[in-house]
């Protein structure tokens, strides 16, 4: 026993004396909405007064000195420009990481702050914050940062000019759960209940197909019936109405790709050389060549949505090369979110068309977020197409619509509102490029 | 505790540029309690440097409170161009950076043939050499100061065409330019004063009570039936400026701007799209600047209307006093006969030339060149300018350390309610309004 406590003695690290907290999850957090707290700040707004300074500074130090306010307006002179340097308490904290006394926590209100008590103030969490948001007292060599005033900044309250908001988030995630819904709902009637119905349909008058099979049929056949036209026309207006709605909410394999990005969330990438995004236009103009060629439809037995559409029940087809075709399409999530439906799905190619004239497009107002540590629309963007870069610079990305998948997730996780779904010819967000 | 402690560091800092020393003494408390601060007790410094031709920048009491746009810092210098004393107010954040960086007046005397820097920071002075700086254009003497002092959070520059000795030279609060059309930036180069860094570290507790009293101030300033958030153009409005002259400010205006914690921005910044006419290939290009100077805008927009910004920012850029330039350049011209008359006056080439007629309004002309001839004329409502009306608020403002154009816009804003800020008790703000009141007859008497 004696030995046993002289070993512990020897051993007491920081784990012991100051555990790190675990992130609780509940059930409810993967599907409900969760607030954000934060202040946005708008730079079209702010004169530069800095009020904001003095107001917090008096909370900081009891006395007006805005070099000890934990929020900084920096000035470009040249360019008339005023821009916010404060605490915008990501979600996942770098400052928290880089702490080596574990003097900065998170609380349950989503609020960052700092323990004074086991600040040594080395600075290391200035170094760690994208923004550099934590602020150095010249006068006392204390670490400042902002904790949103347990809950009701005073920056917001006194602002004259109204650039400053405090928000405590948007509700969030709804969006998640109504497309996961919806996707399981897609997935057990196409691929279960209605087995082989994607790729064709016909129940009396009424007539579906898939539009790229469509393809290829008339290709193989050499006419063109209007009743296949027609039953294409499903998929492809829904395309034209909500852009490639059917990719993000519908499609069986794309559900199947989602599953498979749950069990491998971190990504290894792929190098740049084996990512085209044309590729798939390419797969596409093959199919109807080699449908053409050889008389049938030359893709769709080795189509991975048809495959998985035809694959259940006594009448399942699924073979070993589908499951091979299919085993190597979810391997290939390793590197990435969708490889398949980013840069191989024909059927993605011929909607891809479709949506460049869609009705809709989805806007991200760099002006209205402006948070360089945030990137959260970026981070879980299934189809990589929102420039994080951009954004860093508080440029508006240009979305593209047709990589888009209309999944929502970027206007589902922004917690500031900046990324919105707007007609075509809507305008962009105030202040940003038109897109 | 005395009445003022909580509002002034009460440190004088004494420089002498001829021996490049400096030195930090106590602020007499005789001194605030018979003057309460600004010019008045510029004035009383002057009077006691006299005989050494001073410089003295002083903030009020209220300077960096939460007091609305307690912005100012006051210098009180001999006009080379009046022969008189003058007192210039130096806004945006000069002020409460001037008596965070630990001192609330400087007395600036002598003079060197070397031209030199004055670092300030808590509550030290530094004297540096400033030749890597002569004849530097503005912007890029403010950048390259910027770059070399760490922290360098409030600039006073006299520009390129100080250094050339042009008589009408006009500091620069950053790049910003300012409101003096007095000659201090004349002044400073003839003393071999490059420029004034301010490095406001540092902190005064006030009071507590302010913050309130501040928020119900600005509440009163927003309900005043004249308060119109349009930035330049409010004044240009409130001064009778004809509506062709405010089209160029509503057509290129990007953004309004503000003093140290004021809640009505005056100043704007605006973009204009313009070809250097004086290169052969100059492509079109886009450029800003920066509106703070009301009455040089004006005169500059009257002369040459479609050329008004380029014009104005090229007089930014050197140093220079944008009314005098206006007053100075020839009835016809183009863009690029006015650019490269600029260009020579900042370099002095002919014989220094002396703009006359400067002002012709309705407020004596002594009164305005005694407060550094750039504060708008503004009127307190709808009739005409009030000479005595605009004296008085700005005598205040100076003394004070608030904004005189926000005194001069507001006229519901009352000096007993300014006075608050410093004490509540009934005794105590009679007298200081009776101490303020004599004061400015004091200082519009002299």
């Amino acid at each position: 026993m004696q030995e046993q406590v002289t070993e512990k003695n020897n051993i007491i690290t920081l784990e012991d004396l100051r555990p790190r907290r675990e992130e609780k999850k509940t059930f409810s957090d993967y599907f409900m909405p969760r607030r954000h707290s934060g202040i946005l700040f708008d730079p079209k707004k702010c004169t530069g007064c800095g009020t904001c300074e003095m107001v917090c500074s008096l909370r900081n130090v009891s006395k007006i000195a805005p070099a000890s306010a934990s929020i900084e307006v920096l000035r470009d002179e040249e360019n008339g420009k005023n821009f916010a340097i404060l605490c915008q308490h990501c979600r996942k904290p770098l400052c928290i990481e880089a702490c080596p006394t574990r003097a900065i926590e998170k609380g349950e209100d989503g609020i960052v702050w700092i323990n004074k008590l086991f600040c040594v103030e080395c600075g290391l969490c200035i170094m760690a914050c994208p923004e550099a948001a934590p602020l150095r007292d010249p006068i006392t060599e204390e670490v400042n940062k902002c904790d949103l005033c347990e809950g009701d900044p005073l920056c917001v309250e006194y602002c004259p000019a109204g650039a400053l908001t405090f928000t405590k988030g948007k509700k969030i995630r709804w969006i998640k759960g109504l497309r996961w819904s919806v996707q399981t709902i897609s997935f057990l009637l196409l691929a279960v209940i209605l087995v082989g119905t994607f790729c064709s349909l016909k129940a009396g008058a009424l007539s579906l197909s898939c539009p790229a099979g469509i393809l290829q049929n008339i290709a193989s056949s050499g006419t063109i019936v209007l009743v296949w036209i027609l039953s294409a026309f499903l998929i492809l207006g829904l395309t034209i109405l909500a852009g490639r709605f059917f990719c993000g909410w519908i499609c069986p394999f794309g559900f199947f790709l989602d599953l498979v990005d749950k069990i491998t969330p971190k990504k290894i990438g792929w190098p740049s050389f084996l990512k085209s995004r044309m590729a798939k236009y390419g797969i596409l103009a093959g199919a109807v060549g080699g449908s053409c060629a050889f008389g049938f439809q030359a893709f769709c037995p080795v189509c991975p949505i048809g495959s998985i559409c035809r694959s259940y029940g006594a009448t399942g087809t699924l073979n070993g090369a589908n499951l091979g075709i299919m085993a190597v399409l979810a391997g290939l999530e390793v590197g990435e979110w969708r490889v398949w439906c980013r840069y191989f799905c024909p059927v993605g190619a011929l909607l891809a068309l479709f949506a460049k004239i869609g009705l809709i497009k989805i806007v991200i107002g760099a002006n209205q977020c402006k948070k360089f540590s945030c990137i959260q629309c970026a981070e879980v963007c299934p189809m990589g197409i929102i420039d994080a870069d951009k954004l860093r610079e508080g440029i508006s990305p240009v979305i593209r619509m047709t990589e888009c998948i209309t999944c929502m997730r970027c206007i589902d996780r922004c917690p500031y509102g900046a990324a919105k779904l707007r007609f075509r010819w809507q305008k962009a967000v105030p202040g940003n490029i038109e897109l | 505790m005395k009445l003022f402690d909580n509002f002034y560091n009460m440190k004088v800092g004494i420089v002498d540029l001829s021996e490049s020393s400096s030195a930090v003494v106590p602020l007499d408390d005789q001194i605030i309690a018979e003057k309460i601060g600004g010019v008045a007790v510029n004035e009383d410094l002057f009077k006691r440097y006299e005989d050494d031709d001073p410089l003295i920048l002083g903030v009020g009491p209220l300077t960096g409170s939460f007091a609305p746009a307690s912005c100012l810092s006051v210098a009180t210098f001999l006009s080379p161009q009046t022969g008189n004393l003058c007192h210039v107010p130096l806004m945006l954040r000069i002020g409460p950076e001037m008596k965070f960086s630990g001192i609330d007046f400087l007395v600036i005397k002598g003079s060197t043939s070397q031209l030199k820097i004055l670092h300030i920071e808590k509550g030290t002075i530094q004297v540096f050499s400033a030749e890597y700086l002569v004849k530097l254009a503005v912007p890029e003497a403010v950048q390259t100061l910027r770059k070399k002092i760490r922290h360098s959070r409030s600039i006073i520059l006299a520009g390129p065409a100080a250094d050339n000795g042009v008589f009408h030279a006009a500091v620069s609060m950053g790049v910003w330019g300012s409101l003096d059309k007095s000659g201090l930036a004349y002044w400073m180069a003839s003393k071999g004063l490059k420029a004034i860094v301010f490095n406001g570290t540092g902190g005064l507790p006030f009071s507590h009570d302010n913050l309130a009293m501040g928020r119900k101030m600005v509440k009163d300033i927003v309900s005043f039936n004249r308060f119109r958030k349009e930035g330049f153009i409010t004044i240009l409005d409130r001064i009778g400026v004809e509506s062709e002259v405010k089209k160029i400010i509503v057509k290129s205006k990007k953004k309004d701007l503000a003093c140290y914690n004021c809640p009505f921005p005056c100043m704007s910044y605006v973009e204009f799209n313009w070809r250097d006419p004086r290169l052969k290939e100059s492509p079109k290009i886009k450029e800003g600047t920066f509106l703070l100077d009301h009455t040089g805008f004006t005169a500059m927009a009257r002369k040459r209307q479609a050329d008004a910004l380029v014009l104005m920012k090229e007089c930014l850029n050197l140093g220079l006093d944008t009314s005098a330039v206006a007053e100075l350049l020839p009835q016809e011209g183009t863009l690029e006969t006015s650019l490269d008359f600029i260009s020579d006056m900042a370099k002095a080439d002919d014989e220094n030339q002396v703009a006359e007629n400067l002002y012709q309004g309705d407020i004596p002309l002594d009164k305005y060149v005694l407060f550094g001839s750039g504060i708008p004329p503004i009127s307190p409502g709808d009739a005409e300018v009030d000479s005595s009306f605009w004296g008085k608020r700005v005598a205040m403002s100076m003394i004070l350390g608030v904004c005189p154009i926000l005194m001069l816009l507001f006229p519901n804003i009352h000096i007993a309610n300014l006075l608050k800020f410093i004490t509540v008790k009934n005794d105590d703000l009679e007298s200081l309004q009776a101490i303020i009141s004599s004061r400015i007859q004091s200082i519009l008497m002299d």
